[in-house]
């Protein structure tokens, strides 16, 4: 990430990244709107989303922009939007070859079908 | 960082008596060390089964540490320790706090500035770490720091070895008599011997974490050899400073 070769986002991440595209968020909405979007299949604990939150700023996609009180708020930056989109492309691509293998092993299979009972 | 007596679990009762006689029975010394996350949390919690719960350090020193209690009804709670970067005086870095809170944990105090405990009576409480291998990825600047104070001990092991047996020693060592030098080598060569135990028991702990084995407390045996270790360590550097002081 950042000025190195960019390595594939994990799901926990790539749901981070996403939340913070609307708009900034603390720790808590980031977590509820992962929760959320994925109907609880993906859940932060405190300690990933701190690990998260931690390498992202690190690397510079994501800023803190706010801290009042104990609630401290999260902005993406745009090179954090330039990695999600990123890996929304390689997530789409990865999808496109599993849905043409998929479609071409059926295709295969029914060939093989046609050639018994002929 | 201090916990406020408010801050804790409403269910432990108020410190009673005087402070000074509750010491007696509760000071503890840890069996692991406190970077064996699954360790501490098994002895922790252990400890919690016994009505005892972790109230801070007692005392701390690079070898010895020892922890103090309060007493408590028994109960099954769930300890768990964040290996994340503190600060130089082992507080816990800005926004973790926060993040554990707002999940249902309670902080109950740091022991290092990689070791920081976390405490839940609540047992369906997810794992602060859903994925093992974020834990490993979050014992790397630890690692790292155990790996660069190894090397340091090494270089002075290697430059006093030298010192004491080259010619130039009556030279160089004019204010410290042989014995210093000797005493020295030996601290050196049990603080690298445990040191390289120490690191290989984190590697090791990195390695299955990020391998993706889920996080598991176990009570961990008491490691007479370690502790004796320890005890002669402390004393030797003890010995070395008086010295020092009174020379």
């Amino acid at each position: 990430m950042g000025n190195k070769e960019r390595t594939a986002l994990t799901e926990a991440m790539f749901y981070v990244l996403m939340a913070l595209l609307h708009r900034d968020m603390c720790g808590t909405e980031i977590t509820e709107f992962v929760q959320t979007r994925t109907n609880g299949r993906v859940v932060l604990g405190p300690g990933t989303l701190y690990t998260l939150l931690s390498k992202f700023q690190d690397e510079k996609l994501i800023q803190e922009v706010a801290v009042s009180g104990r609630k401290r708020t999260y902005r993406i930056t745009p090179l954090g939007i330039q990695g999600y989109r990123e890996e929304l492309k390689r997530l789409h691509n990865c999808l496109s070859d599993a849905i043409r293998e998929d479609s071409n092993a059926l295709d295969g299979a029914l060939d093989s079908f046609a050639v018994l009972v002929t | 960082m201090t916990v406020p007596w408010t801050a804790l679990p409403f269910w432990l009762p108020e410190r009673q008596g005087d402070y000074t006689m509750a010491i007696k029975n509760m000071v503890r010394f840890p069996p692991v060390p406190t970077d064996d996350l699954e360790g501490m949390a098994g002895w922790l919690e252990s400890m919690a089964l016994q009505g005892l719960y972790f109230d801070g350090l007692f005392y701390s020193h690079y070898f010895l540490t020892t922890f103090l209690f309060r007493e408590g009804p028994p109960a099954q709670v769930r300890y768990r320790i964040d290996p994340a970067k503190g600060t130089l005086y082992n507080d816990p870095p800005a926004g973790l706090v926060e993040l554990y809170e707002e999940s249902g944990w309670t902080y109950m105090g740091s022991t290092g500035r990689y070791s920081h405990i976390f405490m839940t009576k609540d047992s369906d409480l997810p794992e602060p770490y859903d994925q093992p291998e974020i834990l490993g990825q979050a014992l790397t600047p630890q690692v790292k720091n155990r790996k660069r104070g190894l090397f340091l001990a090494s270089m002075l092991l290697i430059m006093d070895v030298f010192l004491f047996c080259s010619i130039l020693h009556s030279a160089l060592i004019l204010h410290r008599p042989i014995w210093f030098q000797a005493v020295l080598i030996i601290l050196l060569v049990l603080a690298i011997t445990l040191s390289v135990q120490h690191l290989r028991m984190l590697y090791e702990q990195k390695q299955q974490f990020e391998l993706g084995r889920p996080f598991t407390p176990h009570i961990p045996a008491h490691n007479k050899l370690r502790i004796c270790a320890l005890i002669t360590l402390t004393f030797l550097y003890s010995l070395l400073d008086l010295w020092l002081i009174l020379r």
